[in-house]
């Protein structure tokens, strides 16, 4: 008998590790669960105080209002459309700048890996200050121009430094191959790093878009109507209006808001922990 | 460091040698990015540090400005309101590093024991950290509403509350579910860069403690933490920064309120700045919280590793 009890306290630790990550799972998955919970629940069940674990009945009513919601769909197709531009043109620009850091042998690189480090931690809320001067003046206002070129404050440095990650993960020798058979290092850029890296490149520019998708701040300062704002706005602007109180509709929106970045994240699963690392957060 | 050793004989007149060349159009490929980043970047915050110092006031016009040499900042280190929100915003940081890290650390320990489906854990503890601020506020406000939110209904039909609780209206209540809700966005990537520490530990640090006797605690504080020290030294000085500079969380779930009990500084700035117009003042705030984070960001950028 004793020896068993002896067993059972041995085992204690494990159990009890066992109920803190049930725990911590349940707190960092419910939100996810009664988001569709309260999404998929017709809106007159929506307050009343019989509430249950699984709903009563199942409706898609709710994302049928908030698609038919001309704001919303507006506002959703400017997102993909501001966060494809600023993916694209900062994974150009920053595919050239990570090769020459990650390749190249002059002097003052570390002083533009620390540029790169220091932009991340400046204030947006400064920043955006005066970029809506700016912009008020070179009329960017509430235009995908404008949003593209705030967007690009973040996004930068991040693809920056990721991709500077990835090229120099990459083995030389097969550059170096490259340039034996006379290739120019911008050669074997184009015709050997280039395709190699392609998939570390589209994930990177993903996660570009994810940064783009989910800012809040510059898209709240830098638009000013449906024309071209994002749908983030759009959505805390629900939450604050005449629709404060339809949380059907503004779950339903913030379900399908979050759609394209899960897709992405299962596309990105190999790639996340570069992406969540990549400030140069090496101690 | 090459390059400097290397004489410059070669480049007699208008030959330059390989050398040069390869170092010029490596200089040339950085161009597009800094030149956005100094167009974005660059111009902007020079003049928010301009601005800080004139009585720029949007309603005055976009070009009608007047400089006033430190009065923004007097005024500000003057305000009797002042301190309250420089306190706000260090409880907020604070509270937030505590809570992230403890958390953070406590999933990483979890998540790095060998067991059946840990792939898909590692992966879905992920999720918050893509999902947009302003939906995760969102529903976290949903969850909590006072009214209608499930943990208040669940709470009154256990009986353990009589009354609703206010999760967001009550000036301290309002801290918690803000914490709460920062924790469930950022700990994620506590979580990754801990757990990236904790892999690069040799298993045989711990048989080796074994050996000499040490339980699980006594290889935690002697072997783990000590290995985790450098990822944490640059995880605490970056976050300081970032979540000083925080405020799309803050102001989605509470917009700083009730009644400036979760206004930090980063929300005073933007509500100065786009609710009252006054783009000078606010731009000496922001210009105050960058000089006050610049301590942790230089010590970041000395701490952390060049090498990519």
């Amino acid at each position: 008998m004793a020896i068993r009890w002896y067993r059972l306290a041995r085992r204690l630790p494990e159990w009890g590790a066992s109920a803190l990550l049930a725990a911590l799972m349940i707190w960092i998955l419910f939100p996810y669960y009664w988001m569709l919970h309260t999404a998929l629940r017709p809106q007159t069940e929506l307050f009343t105080t019989d509430i249950r674990l699984v709903p009563k009945a199942i409706v898609l009513d709710n994302f049928a209002r908030v698609l038919r919601e001309a704001t919303f769909t507006q506002t959703f197709v400017n997102a993909l459309i501001v966060s494809a531009l600023t993916a694209a043109w900062t994974t150009l620009i920053c595919t050239l700048l990570a090769y020459s850091l990650a390749r190249y042998r002059y002097g003052g690189r570390d002083l533009v890996v620390k540029l790169l480090l220091i932009v991340q931690m400046l204030p947006g809320v400064l920043l955006v200050i005066p970029l809506f001067v700016v912009f008020a003046r070179l009329r960017l206002i509430n235009t995908f121009t404008g949003l593209t070129l705030a967007f690009s404050t973040f996004a930068v440095p991040f693809a920056g430094l990721m991709l500077r990650g990835f090229f120099s993960s990459m083995p030389v020798e097969l550059e170096e191959a490259g340039m034996t058979d006379g290739c120019t290092k911008l050669q074997t850029l184009w015709f050997v790093t280039l395709p190699l890296s392609l998939p570390g490149i589209v994930a990177v520019a993903l996660f570009g878009f994810v940064l783009a998708w989910n800012d809040f701040l510059f898209a709240l300062v830098l638009t000013r109507d449906t024309s071209a704002m994002t749908v983030a706005v759009q959505l805390y602007n629900y939450a604050t209006s005449q629709f404060a109180t339809d949380w059907s509709l503004i779950i339903a929106g913030a379900c399908l808001m979050t759609v394209p970045v899960v897709l992405l994240f299962m596309f990105l699963q190999g790639y996340l922990v570069e992406g969540l690392t990549a400030g140069g957060l090496k101690g | 460091m090459l390059a400097k050793a290397r004489p410059a004989a070669p480049a007699v007149g208008r030959v330059r040698s390989r050398r040069q060349q390869d170092d010029l159009v490596g200089r040339l490929l950085l161009l597009p990015a800094l030149g956005v980043l100094a167009v974005v970047v660059g111009y902007p915050f020079l003049r928010g540090i301009q601005w800080s110092f004139t009585d720029f006031y949007l309603l005055k016009g976009l070009t009608d400005w007047n400089f006033i040499g430190l009065g923004n900042y007097v005024k500000f280190f003057q305000d009797p309101k002042t301190p309250p929100f420089l306190l706000n915003s260090f409880k907020w940081v604070a509270a937030s590093l505590a809570l992230q890290f403890t958390l953070g650390l406590t999933l990483a320990l979890l998540l790095n024991r060998p067991m059946r489906f840990r792939a898909v854990y590692r992966a879905l503890v992920l999720i918050p950290w893509v999902t947009p601020t302003v939906v995760g506020a969102l529903i976290w406000r949903w969850i909590l509403h006072e009214q209608w939110g499930v943990v208040n209904l669940w709470l009154m039909r256990l009986g353990v509350v009589g009354e609703p609780i206010q999760w967001l209206s009550d000036s301290t209540l309002v801290w918690i579910s803000l914490l709460v809700m920062a924790a469930w966005r950022f700990v994620p990537f506590w979580y990754v860069n801990i757990l990236a520490g904790l892999q690069t530990i040799p298993r045989e640090m711990y048989d080796a403690a074994a050996i000499d006797g040490a339980g699980r605690i006594g290889s935690f504080w002697h072997i783990t933490l000590p290995f985790l020290r450098p990822v944490l030294g640059v995880l605490f000085l970056l976050e300081t920064v970032w979540r000083a500079n925080e405020f799309s969380t803050i102001w989605v779930m509470t917009e700083g309120g009730p009644a400036g009990a979760t206004t930090t500084l980063a929300i005073l700035t933007y509500q100065t700045g786009f609710l009252f117009h006054r783009i000078g003042y606010a731009a000496s705030m922001g210009v105050s919280l960058t000089i006050m984070l610049s301590f942790f960001a230089w010590y970041y950028l000395r701490r952390v590793r060049m090498e990519a």
